[in-house]
């Protein structure tokens, strides 16, 4: 197993290595600069934005919301995130192109607006299920009602 | 979704690009004015010039008259997009062999637009043998942004060799 390791570490260390060294032989200086402050915006905005709030919506989430609920907020919550993450470029570039391109034509505020009600409403018809379910089955009272 | 599967295009909500919205129901990459041709392209003594063992040259009348031949193909474009449509036009291998060619000869197209990667292409063997000097898309006249008066189109190929607002034709071998 060992060797296995060593051998990845080398192979992935010389793609890297070649990678870099095209990317400062090739490249103008200034578009490395362009990358360079890309890839700290990244950094900024992934550890210093993203990372904390979906940290923090996942402990308000654990605290605030019972059991039985959590799980498919959550699942509607990390479908809206994924949508938005597309849409918002496009609202913000829509009729930008020549029109003959059939490009970015689109009304997107109105279509991300009925895909969020549509995860919105799957998300609760799915829970409904799920409370329906757990009233018929018997012997298995709703977990509201088990510790009255 | 619905830029290559065209059916899924209704419920492409966040779709970039709409291929049924583009001029004559199929998508312009490189607009006329992008490739800065309109005046060129729109003057009405623009010909087609073959350069070959016999060169010649069409008219604009001209070509329109030989029009006659369809075929349905589609524009597969590197972009990721693709449309099929049906095209009328003249058999360019019919052209190449009026000049003095055959179906085993080497062709380059050339466009109006005075510059960029895409202004010529080269096409021999079975494209060559299936290709159409397009005047009509899917039963009009092209729209300049596809390429009026003349442009190329054949199976197999990417979109960007489909030579728009063609001017000469030449032999390279």
């Amino acid at each position: 197993m060992k060797i296995w390791r060593i051998l990845l570490a080398v192979v992935g260390i010389g793609i890297g290595t070649y990678g870099i060294s095209q990317l400062l032989t090739q490249v103008p200086r200034q578009t490395l600069v362009l990358v360079a402050l890309w890839l700290i915006g990244a950094l900024i905005i992934h550890d210093g934005l993203l990372s904390p709030a979906v940290v923090g919506v996942g402990a308000a989430l654990r605290r605030y919301v019972p059991d039985r609920g959590r799980r498919y907020l959550q699942f509607g919550l990390i479908m809206a995130a994924m949508v938005t993450v597309i849409a918002v470029p496009m609202i913000y570039r829509a009729r930008t192109q020549p029109p003959a391109k059939a490009l970015l034509l689109q009304d997107f505020g109105i279509n991300f607006t009925v895909l969020l009600a549509a995860i919105g409403g799957g998300t609760l018809i799915a829970y409904a299920i799920r409370v329906a379910r757990d009233r018929s089955v018997p012997g298995r009272p709703p977990p509201n009602q088990a510790h009255e | 979704m619905g830029q290559t599967l065209t059916p899924l295009e209704p419920i492409g909500l966040l779709a970039v690009r709409e291929p049924s919205k583009g001029p004559q129901g199929v998508p312009v990459n490189r607009t006329a004015e992008e490739a800065n041709v309109i005046a060129a392209a729109s003057a009405p003594d623009w010909t087609l010039t073959i350069m070959g063992p016999k060169p010649y040259a069409l008219s604009l009348a001209e070509i329109e008259e030989m029009a006659v031949h369809g075929a349905r193909f589609p524009i597969s474009c590197v972009e990721g997009w693709s449309a099929n449509a049906d095209w009328r036009g003249l058999r360019l291998l019919e052209i190449v062999e009026r000049a003095g060619g055959t179906a085993g000869s080497q062709i380059r197209v050339r466009s109006l637009e005075p510059a960029g990667f895409f202004n010529k292409s080269v096409i021999f063997g079975p494209q060559l043998s299936q290709a159409l000097l397009a005047t009509h898309l899917n039963g009009e006249r092209l729209s300049v942004d596809h390429g009026y008066p003349l442009r190329l189109i054949a199976p197999n190929r990417a979109g960007a060799f489909n030579t728009k607002w063609l001017a000469t034709i030449e032999f390279i071998s």
